[in-house]
């Protein structure tokens, strides 16, 4: 009997190791870094252009009470010149159409269907205008994680791992497929090789979300080098358009860190 | 039928009855007040997914808890079994209770008129109120009045809302 349990004690100890060894293997090879190094490339790229531009088609899913997923989603139009200067179009699929404006004073919200438009006086940096823009403002911009001048560093909050998913063709364009998982969200993107490395799709999973919803956004037109005038930064109200004010998001529920 | 399953029996018709009357004030809000934010046919549209940021605590919907998701289910089947149980029990207390709220909520509606400033209304709820609104227009700003309520205009959440506002002056 004293055999047997020595013995069922030499397995279990073997076990344990062994699942300690496991964990440390994987713990090694989280970070793959040549996944790491292609996302701050392109993080770094799209930052050091001191103009560009791009559009973006993205669908986002919505989960509802019952649980079914349904997708919404829209194009936009990004303008951006460093360091301030942005001009957002976007058109939802479901009509709704406007612009976001970055004038390097205040932040202009229009919307078009309803000649109106609200204003927020902000200085910054496209980054951190952004992230008022959607904290504050509560006022969605996909995709925005990409503007600003830190972007490697947004990129990769809260890292878990990188891996690389090896080569793969875009719309045409051969592109590095990389994986992220962070602490809250796993999320691929496809980066075009070679001169220019930005990219052309990207996947977002709210894994920690009931239902898992996705996002996901494919990339079009992109230019590092656009003539960008300063009459796209500028919003000039057209006749019988009508300002109206930005009023608070409803508050976050305190589980997740207090109200805005 | 012992005593404690009869009793637990009430408990779950009274549990049901109370569901039923806090989901008919919903309806009643729905009917009155149109789906949800932007969503087509009264479908959602919001939830983490729709910030298309790797940061989605920092937007304005909130991903749920993943711990509670098990409970939740759990909870969610015992509910429902219960609820096919009692439904027929129940249906017609409901019906009458249904009756009575829908009175004291048109009375309420008769004695006070004017909703809370401050309220705010998406523009499908606007729209589905029993009133036509006039248009007026104050120092350059639209005011919208609907009975003895009057509207102004935002961007909440990026959004176009109705918000309760007090009379302008004068008026």
């Amino acid at each position: 009997m004293k055999k047997l349990i020595s013995r069922a004690g030499c397995t279990l100890l073997l076990v344990m190791m062994s699942q300690v060894a496991g964990a440390a293997d994987e713990q090694a090879t989280l970070i793959d870094e040549q996944a790491l190094t292609l996302l701050k490339k392109t993080a770094d790229f799209i930052a050091g252009a001191g103009s560009f531009s791009f559009s973006a088609e993205y669908g986002f899913d919505a989960v509802q009470a019952s649980g079914q997923k349904i997708e919404f989603g829209g194009s936009r139009k990004f303008m951006v010149r460093r360091p301030d200067r942005a001009r957002i179009e976007f058109a939802r699929r479901d009509g709704t159409a406007g612009e976001l404006i970055l004038d390097g004073k205040r932040v202009v919200l229009v919307n078009k269907n309803k000649n109106l438009y609200s204003t927020a006086n902000r200085t910054g940096n496209v980054g951190t205008i952004l992230d008022f823009v959607a904290d504050k403002l509560g006022v969605v911009v996909p995709l925005h994680d990409f503007l600003g001048p830190d972007s490697a560093a947004v990129l990769t909050q809260g890292l878990v791992s990188a891996r690389y998913g090896g080569e793969a063709t875009i719309a045409g364009v051969a592109c590095d497929h990389v994986a992220i998982r962070t602490d809250v969200v796993d999320y691929q993107v496809w980066i075009s090789r070679g001169e220019q490395p930005l990219p052309r799709r990207l996947v977002i999973t709210y894994r920690e979300a009931e239902g898992q919803p996705q996002f996901w956004a494919q990339f079009i037109k992109w230019d590092v080098d656009p003539e960008l005038g300063d009459s796209l930064f500028v919003y000039a109200p057209g006749e019988g358009a009508e300002e109206i004010p930005f009023v608070a998001p409803p508050a976050l529920p305190t589980a997740m860190g207090g109200g805005q | 039928m012992s005593q404690r399953e009869g009793t637990f029996h009430w408990v779950t018709v009274l549990t049901v009855l109370v569901a039923s009357l806090a989901m008919l004030g919903n309806d009643l809000v729905l009917a009155k007040g149109g789906g949800g934010r932007g969503g087509g046919a009264g479908m959602s549209r919001g939830g983490p997914a729709a910030s298309g940021s790797v940061r989605p605590q920092h937007r304005a919907t909130p991903a749920r808890q993943p711990d509670t998701r098990r409970d939740v289910r759990d909870n969610r089947r015992e509910v429902k079994q219960d609820v096919r149980d009692n439904r027929r029990d129940v249906k017609q207390d409901v019906r009458d209770e249904r009756r009575d709220v829908r009175d004291d909520i048109r009375d309420e509606h008769r004695d006070h008129h004017v909703r809370r400033a401050g309220a705010v209304l998406t523009i499908s709820a606007f729209s589905a109120l029993s009133c036509t609104s006039s248009t007026i227009i104050v120092g350059g700003i639209t005011y919208y009045r609907c009975g003895n309520t009057w509207y102004n205009r935002a961007h909440q959440s990026g959004d176009v809302v109705y918000i309760v506002v007090t009379a302008p002056v004068g008026y």
